[in-house]
């Protein structure tokens, strides 16, 4: 035995372990099947190659040939099934293949037509061929043409993951057919056979690209068989080279010569097939124990109706959640999971993290950071798998798409993320679930995917639900706040109102206060005209009581004006809005001046005032509100500046002279009205009360026992409703400066 | 003939004062005033009047202390005092009687006569 034949021996045993494993994986599939018997059919052509160049024996020879055949019959057959049944194969076609395989099969053992024997060729055997060996290459050319293009075709128009899978599959397959077809078929109708051995050694390319594909890109869901099955390979291998081994070294040291090679062959594959089996009867055992004993594994139909069942019976989100993350994980066992749900705000296109397992927060919330994956999931209403997105990212048109998966593969691939599950209901995306892996790293298998599809499906009706029974929560609790809310508005507007009405009693009590006075005074005089007391009471003092009556009296037009005009100044008639003129305050202030010339000679005060001669800059306002507001300054001055002709009001006599001085000038962006007098001035701790309404300095009150306490609470209303300012500077006994400054009118 | 019966009147506006000081003594009263209310207790001690009219609203004062004020003192407060306002509040009646007022005249209720009336009411008890 060479090295070549060991080679072959040890790449058909790998086929045939490639064939077993993707049989036992699903034995219904025809897939499935004719992958089997195309692959076993290599490993038995690799095999049955080897026995018959070393023994010679034509029957041998002729087996080569019958699984030549298989090969090409299996090869068809997958071509024309895999990745998926496309259009079911009609029974002309099944004659097509395999009819062809069996005639030459009957020509090969009835007759010498394809192989007569074989002859001895200096060390070799060389096949002595017959003429109908052509019908033979005919059909292996046909097959292999046929497969491929077929195989091309289907590439051309498949997609995602299974045109990833044909791509590798047909670059194998492709480089095995045509060296084989080469060495084994072509080369010896020249008559070439030294190169027969490579053919099966041709196939190791199948062998690899089938392998990586399946590791890759999940061909025919066996990477978690076939990572099982490793194990059974390397104890496979150990066991055969230490048997071999062992056989070799008995023969060659005890007996001294080559072992019977038939036996050891045969040996060796029925210890391979036998470990091969070990564990998956193993595992037929177990299953049969688990079932009478407990369930570890997880049954598909009963994972989705307890799931159901618990379902209905939970409406609160938070426990929804829980629901869903712990079934998922439990039956799937995996490491992590997390939910991220769409935020309840209006409007707001934002997700939140409602439930981690294994995952970091801020993590889970990074994958919906850039929108990315929201926008994919609502499009493609279907799962993100990690292992697929090199796939996406290769398929994905313009750079935008590209960079954006290349940026979610590469956050998956950080926060350890295997799927991100999608939860649309209609064309909401209301929840995200997010899946690490497996504890035992295995990948998810077609069966998961199907369970994680249902699951999700049904999470989708319980999770709108706990959603809208939140909506309706919240809504509660909002209601709850609101009308608090309003309790409490309505509590300050009360409390406000009842404010309002002590501060109009106040001034009922204060303005009956004020208008009684008078009152009283002009009745007792007339009770006593009345009642003859009058005449009793000598000539001065008759006319003393007619006279303060007269003056009680006028008092009494003057604080019913004054009552009048703050009362309505309270309903803010005389605000300046867009309307308001705009007006000249020298001009008013001149008139109202001029109004007061008389009353001040009478006092024997000095008037002083001097219009400016250049008119100044404009100021919005009513005039009858002004000149109102001024005569009540004017007028206070006046009145608080004693003079020696007043006798009577004079309650303080001396030697100065009265004056009263009234200027207007413009400071910075306002007009300011000055009236300065050297009247009795207002004690330092009541100037602040003073524009109070009803407020009125002691000294004032000791003067005038009836000032209607109204004058500068008018003033202040005035100019305050005109954006003005008002204030005073006052030292007592030696004269106050009452200010009123205007906004002049931008231009 | 008694001695004429003397009363005190503490009131901040003159016209008033005026007023009741003529028909007091055309009725055949002693009036002496005064316009503050300390200057009314300094009044009530010296000239012990037989009977004290105090306003309620006076220039700095509060009349209400004052009436406090003439019942704390052993000098004075046996001297019955007549509120004569202008003020219509009821507390500020109620008050008044509980401080120990023995009369509340609203100055526009009652005419110069009346308080007079009021007066000898109180003096003949």
């Amino acid at each position: 035995m060479n090295f070549s034949q060991v080679l072959t021996i040890a790449i058909s045993l790998l086929n045939f372990f490639l064939a077993v494993v993707v049989l036992w994986r699903n034995r219904r599939s025809i897939v499935n099947i004719s992958f089997f018997l195309f692959t076993s059919g290599i490993s038995f052509w690799g095999i049955t190659y080897v026995v018959a160049q070393t023994t010679g024996i034509l029957f041998w020879g002729r087996l080569v040939f019958v699984f030549g055949l298989l090969m090409g019959g299996g090869f068809l057959l997958f071509a024309k099934t895999f990745p998926r049944v496309i259009k079911k194969l009609n029974v002309w076609q099944y004659i097509l293949f395999f009819a062809p395989i069996l005639l030459l099969i009957i020509l090969l053992f009835s007759t010498g037509l394809i192989l007569e024997g074989f002859t001895a060729h200096e060390n070799n055997l060389e096949p002595k061929l017959g003429p109908a060996y052509y019908l033979l290459i005919v059909y292996v050319v046909f097959a292999v043409i046929y497969g491929i293009i077929s195989l091309i075709i289907r590439y051309r128009r498949a997609d995602g993951i299974e045109k990833l899978q044909l791509k590798y599959l047909l670059f194998g397959l492709t480089l095995f057919s045509i060296a084989a077809v080469t060495v084994n078929v072509i080369l010896p109708t020249i008559g070439i056979f030294q190169l027969n051995s490579l053919g099966p050694i041709f196939s190791i390319f199948l062998v690899v690209a089938v392998a990586y594909s399946i590791v890759k890109h999940r061909l025919m869901d066996i990477r978690i068989v076939l990572k099982k099955a490793m194990l059974h390979i390397l104890v496979s291998l150990t066991f055969l080279i230490f048997i071999l081994g062992s056989i070799f070294a008995v023969a060659h040291f005890l007996a001294k010569r080559i072992p019977d090679l038939l036996l050891v062959f045969t040996g060796s594959i029925t210890m391979v097939i036998a470990l091969m089996f070990l564990n998956p009867l193993r595992g037929f055992f177990e299953k049969l124990a688990n079932k009478y004993f407990f369930t570890s594994l997880y049954n598909y139909q009963a994972t989705l109706e307890e799931l159901a069942t618990k379902l209905t019976a939970v409406i609160e989100m938070p426990r929804v959640i829980n629901l869903i993350v712990d079934t998922i994980m439990k039956t799937m066992g995996l490491d992590r999971a997390g939910v991220l749900l769409l935020s309840n705000e209006r409007n707001a296109n934002r997700y939140v993290i409602s439930k981690v397992i294994g995952f970091n927060e801020q993590n889970g919330i990074s994958l919906v950071r850039d929108n990315f994956l929201v926008q994919w999931l609502i499009n493609n209403r279907k799962m993100v798998v990690y292992e697929e997105l090199d796939l996406l990212i290769e398929e994905s048109r313009g750079n935008g798409a590209r960079s954006s998966l290349m940026r979610l593969k590469t956050n998956m691939n950080k926060i350890e993320a295997s799927l991100c599950i999608p939860l649309m209901s209609q064309d909401k995306l209301i929840s995200i679930i997010v899946l690490g892996n497996k504890v035992t790293s295995d990948a998810y298998t077609v069966e998961d995917f199907k369970l994680l599809q249902t699951i999700s499906n049904q999470a989708v009706v319980a999770v709108e639900n706990a959603r809208l029974y939140q909506q309706v929560q919240d809504f509660n609790k909002n209601l709850q706040a609101k009308v608090s809310e309003q309790t409490q508005d309505i509590k300050d507007k009360n409390l406000r109102l009842e404010k309002l009405l002590q501060i109009r009693s106040e001034f009922l009590d204060i303005a009956s206060h004020q208008l009684r006075t008078p009152v009283s005074v002009i009745r007792g005089v007339l009770s006593m005209i009345r009642e003859g007391d009058l005449k009793k009471l000598p000539k001065e003092k008759q006319d003393k009581f007619i006279e303060n009556a007269w003056q009680k009296g006028a008092k009494l037009d003057t604080i019913i004006n004054d009552i009048l005009a703050a009362s309505e100044l309270d309903t803010q008639k005389f605000q300046v809005d867009s309307e308001t003129k705009t007006i000249q305050l020298e001009d008013v202030v001149d008139q109202v001046v001029n109004g007061f010339k008389l009353e001040a000679e009478e006092r024997g005060t000095e008037l002083k005032w001097s219009k400016p001669k250049s008119p100044l800059s404009k100021v919005k306002g009513h005039v009858n509100f002004l000149e109102q507001a001024l005569s009540n300054l004017i007028g206070n001055a006046l009145k608080y500046t004693p003079s020696t002709s007043m006798v009577k009001e004079a309650r303080s006599q001396r030697e100065t002279k009265g004056v009263v001085e009234v200027a207007i000038g413009q400071e910075k962006n306002d007009i300011v009205v000055k009236v300065k007098d050297n009247g009795i001035g207002i004690p330092k701790d009541e100037i602040k009360k003073l524009f109070d309404k009803f407020a009125r300095a002691s000294n004032a009150t000791a003067m005038y026992t009836d000032g209607s306490g109204l004058g500068l609470f008018i003033v202040k209303e005035i100019i305050e409703g005109h954006r003005g300012k008002v204030w005073v500077e006052s030292v007592e006994n030696k004269g106050s400066t009452f200010y009123a400054s205007l906004p002049i009118v931008e231009k | 003939m008694d001695k004429k019966p003397k009363i005190l009147l503490i009131e901040d506006d003159p016209d008033q004062i005026f007023l009741y000081q003529s028909k007091f003594e055309i009725e055949g009263f002693e009036l002496v005033s005064s316009r503050t209310g300390d200057g009314g207790i300094a009044l009530a001690k010296n000239e012990k009047p037989d009977a004290i009219l105090l306003d309620l609203v006076l220039i700095a004062e509060n009349g209400i202390d004052v009436l406090q004020k003439l019942k704390k003192d052993a000098m004075t407060k046996n001297i019955p005092v007549i509120i004569l306002t202008n003020l219509v509040q009821k507390d500020k009646k109620a008050k008044a009687i509980e401080l120990g007022a023995v009369a509340f005249l609203i100055k526009t209720d009652v005419m110069p006569s009346d308080v007079v009336k009021s007066v000898k009411e109180v003096l003949v008890k």
